[in-house]
């Protein structure tokens, strides 16, 4: 099922995002929140076939936008 | 961020083929993927540069057929590996012959047939006349 939450689009609040273990590994979730840390805050945390990252944006950059960057680099990081 | 949202069939398309893919256009979508099921990922794209929907639709267009290409290339590899594996041993075990030295030339096979032979008939010719007879 689909379980991206996003509460405002470019928006600066936090948001959540529900990566499936089968497609993203778990290191490469973490590598890409670490290479995004100047962006925003992360929380990664697993719960069974989910990995579950909350984003916290920093600054001007849109949450939205932090979310799918971070998303695809941790897909790249992924393959 | 305009966005649109499809299926893909794992029958259909590997895992690895989808990676391969959506690699090719990280600089262009932001991918998202998550397993419906055994069979079904679901995959969502948005435009890095907030395109009109006709724009997002094309380059969704371009994702499949790369798709596609990566699909045949992942079945070639899977059916030619080992083929490839048995000339990458091959080749490596003929270069591990370390005293080998082509100088030497041990079974003659730098000399022109003249030179080795002459004029002289090809000895199994003669073998094979001797054997009629």
């Amino acid at each position: 099922m689909a379980t991206k939450k996003s509460p405002k689009k470019t928006s600066l609040k936090k948001l959540s995002i529900k990566l499936h273990r089968e497609i993203y590994k778990e290191a490469a979730v973490k590598e890409a929140a670490r290479e995004y840390s100047a962006l925003a805050d992360f929380s990664i945390s697993g719960s069974g076939a989910y990995i579950t990252a909350v984003i916290t944006p920093k600054g001007g950059v849109p949450a939205e936008r932090v979310e799918a960057e971070f998303v695809n680099m941790a897909l790249c990081n992924s393959i | 961020m305009n966005k649109s949202v499809f299926n893909l069939n794992l029958d259909t398309y590997s895992l690895e083929s989808v990676y391969q893919a959506a690699y090719s256009m990280l600089d262009k979508l932001y991918f998202y993927f998550d397993k419906r099921n055994a069979k079904t990922l679901m995959v969502e794209i948005k435009s890095k540069e907030n395109l009109p929907m006709p724009a997002l639709e094309k380059l969704k267009g371009e994702f499949l057929n790369e798709l596609l290409n990566s699909e045949l290339r992942v079945s070639v590899a899977k059916r030619t590996r080992k083929v490839r594996e048995a000339l990458i041993a091959q080749a490596l075990i003929g270069a591990s012959a370390d005293k080998a030295d082509y100088i030497e030339d041990p079974l003659g096979i730098a000399l022109p047939w003249e030179e080795k032979y002459g004029d002289k008939e090809k000895p199994q010719k003669d073998k094979l006349k001797k054997a009629k007879h």
